[in-house]
């Protein structure tokens, strides 16, 4: 039986390279620009051509002994399945855009009514003690604290009386 | 069909400025300056002469390769 060529095949095979005529009317250029990128892998990839009529991509496989045409048919499906994709994101889209949508108001129905921290703005503000000091001076200020407000623990032995033990 | 041309020292490529812009080719000239030098004429043909005696041919597929890779991965599509 005689294998017959197919009329829609878009291979051309050189003695090195083989170059894959793409229509870009049918396949728009991110999907050819992905399903190339896919075969970086196998092969160095060139593109040429007009955009609006007919694009060229010249590929070079990185092994010797690469069958081109196979090269060209899977390149061929990568068209396929990049083209899929995207029509299946399109189609999905404001689904996906209503799930993220509902996820962040379930977080806003959960939230608490008022904010937990609510930070002082003012620059110039004495009291703040979050306020990073612009405009005045830094300055560490310590306070007296007899009634021991404070809770600071008092060291139960003193460093001399430490050194024994040590010892 | 590129247009390539490779001798011993050098990888002279014709790229296509409807697919490849000079900003694609400029980042990639940047990314591959301590690979090779590498320099583009009006006509836009780019030339790339590797250091180190690196092998040009190889070098230069790998450059186009990389203008692929920019254009698909980042906003020059």
């Amino acid at each position: 039986m005689i294998e017959e060529e197919s009329v829609l095949d878009n291979i051309e095979v050189h003695k090195n390279f083989a170059i894959i005529s793409v229509n870009p009317k049918l396949y728009p250029l991110s999907v050819i620009y992905s399903a190339s990128y896919w075969l970086l892998d196998k092969a160095h990839v060139i593109v040429d051509g007009d955009p609006d009529t007919e694009i060229l991509i010249e590929i070079r496989p990185k092994v010797k002994g690469t069958d081109l045409k196979e090269l060209g048919y899977k390149f061929n499906d990568e068209l396929i399945n990049y083209s899929v994709y995207t029509v299946q994101a399109t189609r999905n889209k404001r689904i996906r855009e209503l799930i993220v949508e509902n996820a962040l108001q379930g977080n806003l129905r959960n939230a608490p009514k008022e904010p937990v921290f609510q930070p002082k703005a003012q620059e110039n503000d004495e009291d703040c003690v979050t306020c990073t000091p612009t405009n005045k001076e830094s300055v560490l200020k310590t306070h007296e604290d007899p009634e021991n407000i404070a809770g600071v623990r008092p060291a139960r032995k003193t460093q001399e009386e430490f050194k024994p033990d040590l010892i | 069909m590129s247009n390539i041309k490779v001798d011993e020292k050098k990888f002279v490529v014709n790229l296509n400025n409807k697919f490849y812009t000079s900003e694609v080719i400029e980042r990639g000239v940047k990314d591959f300056v301590d690979v090779a030098k590498i320099t583009m004429n009006q006509k836009g043909e780019v030339t790339i002469k590797p250091k180190d005696k690196k092998n040009p041919e190889e070098i230069g597929y790998e450059f186009c390769d990389y203008l692929l890779s920019i254009i698909h991965g980042g906003d020059f599509a």
